[in-house]
């Protein structure tokens, strides 16, 4: 299963590869739109780069109260879980 | 020329007038208009082009009262197939709108939050059916039905009024719709003689001199080859804007006329 610090390292590499952010500007406490610049159609994008990554979908009422990078990492990390307890 | 003094009453009369209008439209076209039995698309479209001749009417009356000596469009040949299309225009004051939709009968634009729940003009821009800036999922749908109906749209991408004899940075929103909904970006440059009504300036603040705009409807951009190989969409917005934005920057410049008569 994948750790909270797996799904830090590909939201990450998604940020830097496709959204042309600089590596260290992508900290966890970063805040998606006001520190990274990101627009409401980025975050659209963002979710589906994340679901082909990490297979988890974010539906666009799980991406709405999203702010920082670690709110990305909770949520995926959460819906995780989620899954992992309904198969297993 | 007429003196500065008359310029700054004639001004205050030109506000008056828009504000009058405006209730104008509200206290009797719309209860008139909600008497016929129209779907409401049909309705929209009658505002409009209400909205567009009255637009007409009142960059007549500015340049008959005084405020704009002179107002010149260049290009609009350029969009004679009917499009649509959508428009990107810099910013200097607070009647390029009020120009454009002057010269472009159909189209619509986005409008800011705090102008959709305004409660004087917030009841013309939702009856218009002009697109609230919301959501991307609603808005990039909003956008679709309005190019499918035929509208264009105008976007100003600084998303506030530009500075003196220049440009903000671009948002992103132009070229994330472009790209998605595959509609050509018609860039419209408007240059002046003395910056005029910008954003922070009091109405009563006019310029030395009356204002003369120009606007010039360039041919739709082309995306540059290289510019659209980029990897992935976000990739391709980025870039896409930053062209936009060179665009602007260089023919703000260029056209700059800052000489006065």
């Amino acid at each position: 299963m994948m750790t909270k610090q797996d799904i830090l390292a590909r939201i990450q590499h998604v940020l830097t590869e496709t959204f042309e952010l600089e590596a260290a500007s992508v900290v966890p406490e970063a805040n998606l739109f006001s520190d990274l610049g990101l627009d409401s159609f980025d975050a659209v994008d963002l979710a589906v780069t994340l679901e082909v990554d990490t297979g988890i979908r974010l539906n666009e009422s799980e991406m709405r109260p999203i702010r920082t990078v670690s709110d990305v990492v909770e949520t995926i990390h959460r819906k995780i879980s989620m899954n992992d307890a309904h198969t297993g | 020329m007429l003196g500065r003094q008359w310029r700054i009453c004639a001004t205050g009369l030109c506000f008056i007038t828009f504000m009058l209008g405006a209730l104008l439209v509200t206290s009797l076209v719309f209860p008139v208009l909600n008497l016929f039995p129209l779907p409401k698309t049909s309705k929209q479209r009658h505002i409009r082009h209400l909205i567009y001749w009255s637009f007409r009417f009142f960059m007549g009356y500015m340049r008959y009262l005084g405020p704009i000596k002179s107002f010149e469009t260049h290009g609009i040949e350029h969009m004679q197939n009917g499009g649509p299309y959508i428009f990107i225009a810099n910013h200097p004051t607070l009647i390029d709108i009020v120009a454009i939709m002057s010269c472009v009968p159909f189209c619509t634009c986005i409008i800011k939050k705090s102008l959709w729940d305004h409660f004087y003009l917030g009841k013309v821009v939702r009856s218009a059916g002009y697109i609230v800036n919301d959501h991307a999922t609603q808005l990039i749908e909003a956008c679709q039905t309005s190019f499918n109906n035929g509208y264009s749209l105008v976007i100003f991408p600084e998303g506030t009024r530009s500075p003196a004899y220049g440009i903000h940075p671009f948002n992103r929103g132009a070229a994330q719709i472009a790209l998605r909904l595959g509609i050509p970006v018609v860039p419209i440059v408007i240059t002046y003689n003395c910056p005029t009504l910008m954003k922070g300036q009091a109405w009563y603040e006019v310029p030395r001199y009356p204002l003369r705009l120009t606007l010039q409807f360039h041919p739709p951009l082309a995306m540059p080859a290289e510019r659209y190989h980029e990897a992935n969409l976000p990739r391709k917005v980025r870039s896409l804007t930053r062209y936009f934005e060179d665009f602007f920057r260089e023919h703000t410049n260029l056209n700059h006329d800052s000489s006065i008569s």
